[in-house]
C-alpha cells in the first residue's frame, strides 16, 4: 500500500528543487491519503479500492505536481517577466557582432553575458532543465573567460585553448538545449488553450544554424585562411542574423505566452538573498576574468628616446651600408631608422649593383610588399627585403630585413586591440635553417619624435600549430613600423650550395607566405656558380615564391 | 446542488482562510469542513488545496506546525494577524461581489417583469 502512494508521492513531489521541501510536502500528501483512505475503508471498499479512490480525488496529478513545483519554486516574484526580458536582451547583445568603434563588441558581449547569466540563474529555480542551462552557461563562459585571460599569462598551447574553445562552445550549445526544453516544460500546462504554439521548431532550427555556423567557423580556421574574408562576413552576418531573428521569435512567444498564462511564482520573504546569489554567481563566473584581461591592456612597455646614433661608426661606412641595403629597394625610412648598430650588422653587404648579369636574372626582386586587414580596424603593410651578403671569405649568405607598418583605418590607435591583432593572427616568421634571428626593432613617431618601446625581445612561441609572438607590450603609434632582421645561413642540394629561408609573415585571412632560396651566387672550389633562383608569383590570393622550374626543387 | 469550477476558482482562498481562521486545521480536515458546512455545494478538488495552502503559507497568511497523529505526522495551518486581515480583506471583496451580482440579476428579473 505504502509503496504505490510512495510512486504517486514520488512523482507529485519531484518538481520540488528543495529536498527539505520535497519531504515536507511528501508528508503532508501521505497524511492526506491516508485519510481519504481510512474513511474508504470505514464506508466499506476494499483496500485495494480504496487506495485507488484516494488517489483518484487529488485529481489532475500532472497539474497538481506543476503547481506544488510553482509554489515551491525558489525564483522572486518578478523573476519570471524580468528574466525573460533579460534573457531576450542578453541574446541579443551576444548575437549582435557589428562594432562602430573601437571594443564595442566586448562591452555588448559582456553585457549581453551578464543578462544571459542572471536570467539563467533566475529562471534555473524554476525547473531542473532550466537549473542545468544556467549551470552549464556558467561553466562555458568561465571556460571560455578563463581560458582567455590566462592565455597571455600562461602561454598556453594553441591546441589547449582550440579544446576548451570547442568544449566551451559545446557547452553553450547544450545550454540553449537545456533552455528550450526547460522553458517547453514551464508552458507546457498552457500550451493547450494557447492559439498559436511556441515554434519549439524554431529552436532545433536554432540548434542547427549554431552548429553550422561553428562548423563554419573551425572550418576556415581549419583551411587557414583559404576563404576570402569578404565571403566570410557575408556567411556570419547571414548566420547570425537567421540566429538573433530566430532567438527573437522562441523568446517573445514563450514570454508572451507566459504573460498571458498569468503564470507567477509565489516566494519566500528573501528575494534579496536570491538576487545578492544571483550578482555573486556573475561575479565569480565573469568578472576576475574580465578585471585580468582589463589588466593586461592596461600593461604598457617603458618607452625611451630613440636614436640611430648609437655607435662610434665612421660616417663614410654608414652611408655605404645604407646605399648597399637601399639598392635591394629597402625604403629610405626603414633604412634611416635603423640604429648604426643594426647597420654595422650589414658590413658584409654588396650592392645589389655590383652582381654580374648572370647573377641579377636569378636575383629578380628582391624585395615584396604586401597591404593587410590583420584584423576589424587594424590594417598593416607587410614587407620583406633579402640582401646579399659574403663573409670575409667571399662566402655568401643573406641576411633578411621584414617589417609590419600599422596602418588605421580612422578609429584610433588601440594598443590592446593592435597587440591582440598581431599576437592572435599574425604569424610573424618561421624560418628554418636560420641562423641567428637577432633583432625585432619596435619603432614609432611621435610629434617628430623617434621613439623606441622597450623592451625589444619579442619571442615566439612554437608550440602548438602556428608561431605566435608573445613576451612584449608596447604602445602603438601612428606609422608605427615592427622590424625583424634574420640571417640565415647556407644549405648544400646536390653540391650547389645556396642561402636558405622560409618566412612567414602572414595572418590567418590573407596569408602571406614566402618560400625562398638565394638568388646570390656561390663560390665553390673557387668556381662561381649561380644557385637555384626563385620568383615571386601570385596564385589567386596566396602569394609566395616559387620556382621557375619547379623540377629544379 | 454543484456549482462551476469557474465560479468556485477565485473564491477556494476565501474559503480556507474563513475555516482555519475558527481553528486549527490539517489539510483532510479542511476540505471536509468546506463540504460539509456547504452541504455538498463546495467539494474541493483535493489536489488543488495544497498549493494554496502553500502558497498562503508563503505569503505569511497561514503557519504551520507539525504534531504526530496515529503514527504519522500530520500538518496543522494556523491563521496569521496578516491572514487575519487578508482575510477580512478578501471577505469584504467578495460581499462587494456578490452584492454586485444580486444587484444586476434582480434587474434582470425586474427588466424581465
Amino acid at each position: 500500500m505504502e509503496k504505490r502512494f510512495d510512486d504517486v508521492l514520488n512523482y507529485l513531489c519531484s518538481g520540488i528543487m528543495s529536498k527539505a521541501e520535497r519531504q515536507s510536502v511528501r508528508d503532508e500528501l501521505y497524511d492526506h491519503l491516508m485519510c481519504k483512505y481510512e474513511t474508504n475503508i470505514a464506508v466499506g471498499m476494499s483496500e485495494d479500492e480504496a487506495e485507488e479512490k484516494a488517489v483518484e480525488a487529488l485529481g489532475d496529478k500532472s497539474m497538481l505536481k506543476f503547481k506544488l513545483s510553482q509554489v515551491h519554486s525558489y525564483a522572486p516574484k518578478p523573476t519570471l517577466k524580468k528574466a525573460m526580458n533579460l534573457l531576450i536582451l542578453g541574446y541579443i547583445l551576444v548575437s549582435f557582432h557589428i562594432s562602430f568603434f573601437t571594443g564595442m563588441k566586448e562591452i555588448t558581449t559582456f553585457i549581453g553575458n551578464v543578462c544571459l547569466i542572471v536570467a539563467l540563474f533566475s529562471l534555473g529555480k524554476a525547473n531542473k532543465k532550466l537549473k542545468f542551462s544556467f549551470v552549464v552557461k556558467a561553466v562555458s563562459l568561465i571556460i571560455s573567460f578563463g581560458c582567455k585571460a590566462a592565455e597571455p599569462i600562461y602561454n598556453l598551447p594553441i591546441p589547449v585553448t582550440a579544446s576548451t574553445g570547442v568544449v566551451s562552445l559545446v557547452l553553450s550549445f547544450l545550454c540553449i538545449v537545456f533552455l528550450i526544453l526547460g522553458l517547453k516544460e514551464l508552458v507546457k500546462p498552457y500550451l493547450d488553450g494557447y492559439p498559436k504554439k511556441i515554434p519549439f521548431d524554431s529552436g532545433t532550427a536554432v540548434n542547427l544554424l549554431w552548429v553550422a555556423v561553428n562548423t563554419f567557423i573551425f572550418t576556415g580556421f581549419a583551411l587557414d585562411g583559404k576563404t576570402s574574408a569578404e565571403f566570410e562576413s557575408i556567411i556570419l552576418l547571414c548566420f547570425g542574423l537567421a540566429v538573433i531573428i530566430f532567438n527573437l521569435l522562441i523568446f517573445v512567444r514563450s514570454s508572451k505566452l507566459l504573460w498571458n498564462s498569468d503564470h507567477e511564482y509565489k516566494i519566500e520573504d528573501s528575494s534579496a538573498k536570491k538576487w545578492i546569489a544571483a550578482v555573486l554567481a556573475v561575479i565569480i563566473a565573469i568578472v576576475p576574468t574580465v578585471a585580468v584581461d582589463f589588466a593586461l591592456a592596461g600593461q604598457k612597455a617603458e618607452t625611451s628616446v630613440y636614436s640611430v646614433d648609437d655607435t662610434d661608426m665612421p660616417q663614410a661606412e654608414y652611408e655605404r651600408i645604407c646605399l648597399n641595403l637601399l639598392s635591394y629597394g629597402i625604403p629610405e625610412k626603414i633604412v634611416y631608422s635603423l640604429p648604426e648598430s643594426e647597420i654595422l650588422k650589414y658590413s658584409d653587404s654588396i650592392n645589389k649593383n655590383d652582381y654580374d648579369e648572370e647573377t641579377l636574372k636569378y636575383l629578380g626582386d628582391p624585395c615584396y610588399s604586401h597591404d593587410a586587414e590583420i584584423c576589424n580596424d587594424v590594417n598593416a603593410v607587410f614587407s620583406v627585403c633579402a640582401v646579399g651578403m659574403a663573409d670575409s671569405d667571399g662566402y655568401p649568405y643573406v641576411r633578411i630585413i621584414s617589417w609590419v607598418e600599422y596602418l588605421s583605418t580612422g578609429k584610433g590607435y588601440d594598443d590592446a586591440l593592435f597587440w591582440g591583432c598581431l599576437q592572435k593572427n599574425l604569424i610573424l616568421y618561421n624560418s628554418y635553417e636560420a641562423y641567428g634571428g637577432d633583432l625585432l626593432l619596435i619603432l614609432s613617431e611621435e610629434n617628430g619624435n623617434i621613439i623606441k618601446n622597450e623592451p625589444l625581445d619579442i619571442y615566439t612561441d612554437k608550440n602548438g600549430l602556428t608561431d605566435r609572438m608573445t613576451g612584449v607590450r608596447f604602445e602603438s603609434k601612428e606609422k608605427m613600423i615592427l622590424i625583424h632582421a634574420e640571417t640565415f645561413g647556407l644549405s648544400s642540394n646536390k653540391g650547389v650550395t645556396y642561402a636558405n629561408y622560409y618566412l612567414q609573415l602572414a595572418h590567418r585571412v590573407s596569408p602571406f607566405t614566402l618560400f625562398y632560396r638565394s638568388p646570390l651566387t656561390v663560390k665553390e672550389n673557387n668556381v662561381r656558380q649561380n644557385g637555384m633562383g626563385y620568383m615571386l608569383c601570385n596564385e589567386n590570393t596566396m602569394i609566395s615564391w616559387c620556382s621557375p622550374d619547379s623540377a629544379e626543387e | 446542488m454543484k456549482i462551476s469550477k469557474e465560479l468556485a476558482k477565485g473564491s477556494t482562498g476565501l474559503l480556507v482562510l474563513s475555516v482555519i481562521s475558527k481553528r486549527d486545521m490539517y489539510g483532510y480536515q479542511i476540505i471536509k469542513t468546506i463540504e460539509n458546512a456547504s452541504e455538498e455545494v463546495f467539494t474541493l478538488n483535493e489536489g488543488t488545496l495544497y498549493p494554496i495552502l502553500h502558497s498562503l503559507e508563503a505569503e505569511g497568511s497561514l503557519e504551520a506546525y507539525w504534531s504526530e497523529c496515529e503514527g504519522r505526522k500530520r500538518k496543522y495551518y494556523k491563521i496569521t494577524e496578516k491572514g487575519l486581515k487578508e482575510l477580512s480583506g478578501r471577505e469584504q471583496e467578495w460581499n462587494t461581489f456578490s452584492t454586485a451580482v444580486k444587484k444586476v440579476l434582480g434587474g434582470a428579473e425586474l427588466a424581465r417583469t
